[in-house]
This record gives C-alpha cells, structure tokens and sequence, in this order.
C-alpha cells in the first residue's frame, strides 16, 4: 500500500467517524420527548443508508496490518544501519588498532637491529683500530644509524593520527547508534534490537589527532620565537594571536 | 648529567634516549607518563625531557606537579610534542616549561635546546 491508498483509507475512517459521531451526538442532545418513533426511525435509515459502515473492522484491520508491515520495515532498517554501519565501523576501528600495533612492533625491532648495529660499529672500531680506519669512517656509520632512529619518529606521529582517526570512528559509530536508537522506539519495547557493547571510550589527552610531520622546521621556527629563542619567554614575549601554527 | 625521559611510546623513549646519548648523555632515566616521571624524579636528576599526551597524567600536569615542589621547582624541562597551537605553548609556558620541541625533531635541535636552557639555568644559578 503506498502513502496515497493509505491517506485515502485514513480520510475515509475519518468521514465514517465523523458520521457516527454526528449521530450520538443528535441522540444526546435530543429531548427525551422529542425523540419521537419518528427521529429514531430517520436515525436508523441514516444509519443504514451508510452500509459501508459495517466495513470498519475490516479497515481498521488492514490499518494494523499496513502498521506491522511498516514495523518490519523500520526493523530491518534498523538492522541494516547496523549491520553496515556500526559493525563495518568497528570492522574498521579494529584493523586501525592492527596497523597501528604491527607498525608499533616492526619500529621497535628496527630499533634493536640500530641498537645492534651501533654495537657493531664500536666493536667493529675497536678490532679495526683508529690507525688502520680512519675515525671519519666510524663517525659517518654512526651519524647514519642515528639517521634512521630519527625517521623512525614517524611511529609516533602516525599511532597518534591513528588514534585521532579511532576516536573519530567512536563517535561517528555513538551517533549511528542515536539513530538507530529512533527506531527501537518506532519498534517499541518487544520490537528492540540488541546492539553491541559500545567501543572502549579512548583517552583523549593520550594523543594529539593533529599530529603531523609537515613543515615541522617552519614550525619549530615560530615556536622558538614565540619562547624568544629557546629560553622561557616573558609575557610580553607570549605569542599573542590565537590559532594553530602550521 | 642525568637525564629523565617521559613519554608514553616506548619507540620515542628510545629514540630520544639515543639521541640523548649521541650528544653525549648518557644517563638516561625513562618513565611511561606523568605519574611515574614524578616517582621516578629525586634530586639526581639534571634535566626533564618529556611529552605532552599520555595517559594516566599528561606532560603538562606533570610540569605543574613538579614546579609546585620546591624540590624540583628549578630541573630545566623540555617538552617535546606534537603539539603546535599557540594556546597550547602558552600554557606550556606558564605551567613552567623551559623550551619546546617539536616531533620530529633531529639530534641537533635537541642539542641546541639542550644547551640554551642549561647555559640559562646555570647562569641564572
């Protein structure tokens, strides 16, 4: 049934009501004298000059049956929010939590294989000796080694856009759930769909989801200015704009 | 010189501690957050190197912990963060931090840092 059949079938219960109320309302107001055999009768041929009347059971029936098939509607509707929005958010939010520890894991036993190669490096200038080996040599693999322990700072900054990026998943799933929420009521108390424990709230003062590794010297650069050089600044040395430098 | 290292990423604990060491400081002491860096503090310490977000007690809580102990009042603290609002740096300052750096940062930042708030630590002395 499409919205026009079911507007049509509400104007039509609603004229037929409307009928049946004009005519206890007439009984009512009628002298118990003045309701003659006469007026009875006219009410009765009214009454039965309406027989449609008799079809609103069969109407309010299909009316119930129309609002269950909406129910239904609304039921899987609700499930499909779930089903492809929260459960794919959390999908989602679980493979992030894996990049981010598998990332975490390789950057750590690269630091080791740079820890060992450090040792290396000072047993390898030992044995050598500074006569046979310029300490130049030793110098430059060194500077290289702690090179790379610095590149591996990208850990960090991408666990925190990561865990920016989760916590946005988090509410985005929150507000999902408020929606889905509005049909459990459509649903009313039987019709409820469980829905799984919502995802561990993270600590937010645990990371910075504007964390970045772009233009980090041109930053740093303000930064020192506004500390007026590298000291602690007097107040009137404060940076005095509010905003983000980037 | 003893050096106390606080951040919640053990990946940038050691890199600091590395470069820490590549500068020549070796005596490096790591704590996981706040709490622990407060435990972890007694009167060896020389210099504070710590980040801002972590869990249990952030960078900053911790700087104005330690400035509220006479104790510890004078330690020379850098931070070292991502973070780079001004708000943010203001607040920084305020709660007592000596210098700021931010991620990523090279050894020879770190140095330059390093030597700046100790020369004014030692001059203020």
């Amino acid at each position: 049934m499409n919205p026009s059949q079911v507007t049509e079938l509400a104007s039509e219960l609603e004229s037929r009501l409307n009928l049946l109320n004009e005519l206890v309302s007439e009984l009512k107001s009628a002298q118990p004298g003045m309701v003659g055999q006469e007026r009875i009768g006219e009410i009765l041929a009214a009454l039965s000059g309406r027989p449609d009347l008799a079809e609103l059971p069969r109407v309010l029936l299909r009316c119930y049956s129309e609002i269950t098939e909406a129910l239904g509607g609304i039921r899987l509707t609700r499930e499909a929010i779930q089903a492809h929005a929260v459960e794919r958010i959390r999908d989602t939010h679980l493979k992030l939590n894996e990049v981010s520890s598998t990332t975490e894991s390789a950057t750590l036993e690269m630091l080791n294989t740079l820890d060992r190669t450090q040792a290396l490096i000072g047993s390898l200038e030992k044995e050598t000796g500074a006569s046979r080996s310029p300490q130049g040599t030793f110098d430059a693999l060194r500077a290289e080694v702690n090179l790379m322990f610095n590149c591996l700072q990208f850990q960090d900054i991408t666990a925190q856009q990561l865990q920016g990026v989760n916590a946005l998943l988090g509410d985005v799933e929150a507000r999902i759930e408020s929606v889905a929420a509005l049909f459990d009521h459509a649903l009313g108390g039987s019709g409820e769909v469980s829905s799984p424990a919502p995802l561990p709230k993270p600590d937010e003062t645990a990371f910075n989801p504007d964390a970045s590794a772009r233009n980090t010297a041109a930053r740093q650069a303000i930064i020192d200015a506004a500390f007026g050089g590298s000291a602690k600044p007097e107040p009137s040395q404060r940076p005095s704009a509010s905003g983000v430098i980037r | 010189m003893k050096c106390l290292v606080v951040d919640d990423s053990a990946t940038m604990r050691r890199i600091v501690v590395n470069a820490l060491k590549s500068i020549g400081y070796v005596d490096c002491v790591e704590a996981g957050d706040g709490s622990e860096a407060l435990q972890r503090c007694d009167s060896s310490i020389d210099l504070i190197i710590t980040d801002w977000n972590m869990p249990v007690m952030g960078g900053l809580d911790f700087v104005k912990r330690l400035r509220a102990d006479a104790q510890f009042a004078r330690i020379p603290i850098l931070m070292v963060t991502t973070r780079s609002v001004k708000e943010d740096i203001m607040q920084a300052v305020d709660a007592g931090v000596n210098s700021y750096i931010l991620k990523p940062f090279t050894p020879q930042v770190l140095k330059e840092k390093i030597d700046q708030i100790l020369s004014l630590a030692s001059g203020s002395a």
